[in-house]
């Protein structure tokens, strides 16, 4: 008795039923996808935020105040891939080792002193007992560093800052006396920063025309982390041995710095705090909003589905009658109205959870230009929502169809 | 019609329908509750996030073109140019300390919370107190606290230490005190090295075109890696966002679509009495347009309230702080409900103008 009265319920209100079912794929829908967008919106935001630079700096130890004068120390070049082989390794996404020195730029008749560099601008290179390479070099750190024309690859040429390029009057193409030695300016780099006045050019070059084979001054890496939380803050001096290894296991910035400087013999490895306390800010705020429109969405969309069921409801009121007049019970009316609410509400999340991939991938393409992963446990949140707001939108029409009186309905003056 | 038995008409109509035209209004403020909610946050965004990216840093430095230094007036030149949200000056020199030369940092300490660095101990609370980069810690322990020497050609100033600083930075290998403190190390007075300005994302073009205006004297950089960096970020926010309103205007419009369809649908016996009594096309096609004016009018006041309400909720549980409502809100609310409640009612009322008078009141 029930499905005759359903099937013919849908198939006499086709356009009507339709219209639910897509309301609540629909509502459904930017749930499952504002869901999926929170799982991943750290992560995609996290790499974002990796423009504004490096997150964590390497220096060499320094005991004592000889360090700042006089006496230079070195970290060991042979260290640097040895980054990827500590417990946070995937979620190093930039290395960038450097050497400073000083030089004295001659350019015609004009002369400067400047700090000249030597560095990897993207250098492809093995990683350390696993298969593939992994680029590391300034670009994968400072990725916003505009560089005109090519970085050098020997020690015949010179990148320049572009502060310094204007100071020197000279262009790429032009040549230099580096002290005694002639080198090409291959590219201008332009920062904004105290970059503008320094020279670059490649490490291993460097290295060899300064008898520092294998010695590099700092290195900045830039690191995916874990929002910092208070407890994080603490010093790991003074942690008890859980909070430790919880601390240890976690990407934290200063975990993850610690972890960097075991594997760089003597060296002090520092958390960039600028950038890294606030990335766990703005991310943060971030997750907080999403959260906050899926829950907008949700109440929206389960509102709109009420509506629109007791629209459907009220076109029905003479048949509901003639039901009550032919005898249906209050459990009748109910399950009748329920079941119908379950089918559109199954129905319908179903519908939205299709609907959500295609619209969680597409958010994802064009605003992180990646797509999103899709979880298959959605469905279930999905379907479950889903009947959930069809439910709830026919308590209202149910309380409304037992109060229908069959005379008066089906007199016509209601 | 008369003006007269149409007012007489309409309103003898809204008041027997009270119930559905409330629903239909109901429906229309909810879509327009939500399309001004996202409107209101997604306006709003821009401005918290930018906040937040704030801490990143200054977005352009403001250096003296040929060598030298500035006199410290610059600093308020700056601050008045429109879209500077913050400038503050620092000086450079070196001093001897324990027989070592390092780098001298002066700058204006009330900035310093807004900067990021991390602090160990505590900042200077008066003239002759300094911080010390952390890398200088193992060589001034245990002087926390102690008063060292610091030598500047034949200038001697006596400095207590009050802490340490952390900035993963040249920083960690300096000596960070006042501008005051700084001058009166080198003998200098009221000059700056750099100025550290701070211009919102928004205005960005245009501020730093009025900086290098306003002081030809000076090179104007922008700092590439946290301007363009701060871009991106605030577009794509902006996108993520515009992208979910659309879908929730659509979601919503559905809604009411099918509300206002259903009512008119219960209504083609009315739309039929009318024609059989003689009502033209146009005053059938007037009834409804001011029903689905009145409708889409209430909906998209009471819609404004709630979205703006709603948007206040979400900024303060996202960032912790009302945001100012755009001024264009209310009409951009007003004109959602009137274009949504006429659009969907047209289509409905066009399709019971078009049936047969005889078939519908035969009750078929």
């Amino acid at each position: 008795m029930i499905t005759r009265l359903l099937r013919k319920s849908f198939y006499n209100q086709k356009k009507a039923m339709a219209l639910m079912i897509v309301s609540i794929a629909v509502g459904t829908a930017l749930t499952a996808s504002l869901l999926t967008l929170s799982f991943e919106i750290g992560g995609k935001v996290s790499k974002e935020l990796r423009a504004f630079g490096a997150n964590i700096l390497v220096e060499p130890r320094i005991e004592g105040l000889a360090g700042l004068s006089g006496l230079r120390r070195y970290l060991r070049s042979e260290d640097v891939m040895k980054v990827k082989t500590i417990f946070w390794r995937h979620n190093i996404l930039g290395i960038s080792p450097l050497l400073e020195t000083d030089a004295h730029i001659h350019a015609g008749d004009r002369s400067a002193e400047a700090r000249l560099i030597g560095g990897w601008y993207e250098k492809e290179l093995p990683l350390p007992g696993e298969a593939g390479t992994f680029t590391a070099g300034i670009k994968t750190v400072s990725p916003s560093w505009s560089l005109t024309g090519r970085w050098p690859a020997d020690a015949g040429g010179v990148v320049l800052g572009s502060s310094l390029a204007a100071t020197l009057g000279v262009k790429i193409g032009d040549e230099l006396l580096f002290g005694d030695r002639t080198k090409k300016v291959e590219g201008i780099l332009d920062t904004g920063g105290r970059e503008d006045d320094q020279a670059f050019m490649d490490l291993v070059s460097l290295q060899q025309e300064n008898r520092l084979e294998g010695k590099i001054s700092r290195v900045f890496i830039g690191a995916l982390t874990t929002p910092m939380e208070e407890f994080a803050y603490k010093d790991p001096a003074v942690m008890s041995k859980v909070e430790y290894e919880k601390w240890y296991c976690t990407g934290y910035v200063t975990s993850i710095a610690k972890q960097v400087e075991e594997v760089f013999g003597n060296s002090r490895a520092k958390p960039v705090w600028q950038i890294a306390g606030t990335e766990g800010k703005v991310l943060d705020r971030l997750k907080a909003l999403i959260y906050l429109l899926c829950g907008v969405v949700l109440v929206a969309s389960s509102i709109g589905v009420s509506t629109t069921m007791i629209m459907s409801l009220l076109r029905r009121i003479e048949e509901i009658g003639l039901l009550k007049a032919m005898g249906a019970d209050r459990g009748k009316i109910i399950a009748i109205f329920l079941s119908e609410a379950g089918i559109i509400g199954l129905a319908g999340g179903f519908a939205g959870y299709l609907l959500s991939m295609v619209v969680s991938e597409y958010i994802g393409v064009r605003v992180f230009q990646s797509g999103l992963q899709q979880r298959g446990s959605l469905l279930f949140i999905a379907l479950g929502s889903a009947v959930f707001i069809a439910v709830l939108g026919t308590v209202l029409p149910i309380r409304r169809a037992l109060r229908i009186r069959p005379g008066v309905v089906l007199k016509g003056s209601e | 019609m008369k003006k007269k038995r149409f007012l007489h008409f309409f309103l003898r109509s809204a008041a027997q329908r009270k119930g559905r035209n409330l629903m239909a209004a109901l429906s229309v403020m909810l879509a327009v509750a939500v399309v001004t909610g996202m409107v209101g946050i997604t306006s709003g965004v821009r401005e918290k996030l930018g906040a937040e990216l704030r801490a990143y840093g200054a977005n352009v430095l403001v250096s003296p073109a040929k060598g030298g230094s500035f006199s410290k007036e610059i600093i308020s030149r700056i601050r008045n140019i429109r879209g500077v949200d913050d400038a503050s000056g620092q000086y450079f020199t070196v001093a001897s300390i324990r027989g070592h030369e390092v780098e001298v940092i002066g700058l204006e300490l009330d900035k310093f919370r807004k900067m990021g660095w991390k602090l160990f101990g505590r900042l200077p609370g008066r003239e002759g107190e300094m911080l010390a980069g952390i890398n200088l810690k193992t060589g001034l322990k245990p002087a926390e606290g102690n008063a060292e020497e610091l030598i500047h050609g034949d200038l001697r100033r006596e400095m207590i230490l009050s802490g340490f600083i952390e900035r993963g930075g040249p920083e960690d290998s300096a000596l960070i005190m006042s501008l005051g403190d700084a001058w009166a190390v080198s003998g200098a007075s009221d000059v700056i090295d750099v100025v550290l300005v701070r211009v919102s994302p928004s205005a960005f073009e245009e501020a730093v075109r009025q900086l290098r205006v306003t002081l030809p004297d000076a090179s104007v950089k922008s700092v590439r890696q946290v301007a363009s960096a701060e871009e991106s970020l605030l577009s794509k926010i902006r996108l993520l966002m515009l992208l979910v309103t659309a879908i929730v205007v659509f979601a919503s419009s559905i809604s009411v679509a099918s509300t206002m369809a259903a009512n008119v649908f219960e209504r083609r016996e009315e739309i039929g009495l009318m024609k059989a009594l003689g009502a033209k096309r146009r005053d059938i096609g007037a009834f409804f347009f001011a029903e689905s004016l009145l409708i889409g009018a209430a909906g998209g006041f009471f819609g404004c309230l709630f979205g703006v309400a709603a948007a206040e909720v979400i900024s303060m549980g996202a960032f912790g702080t009302f945001i100012r409502p755009a001024f264009y809100l209310p009409a951009i609310s007003l004109l959602t409900g009137l274009l949504l409640s006429l659009v969907s009612g047209y289509f409905p009322v066009r399709d019971a103008m078009r049936s047969d008078p005889a078939v519908i009141l035969r009750g078929e």
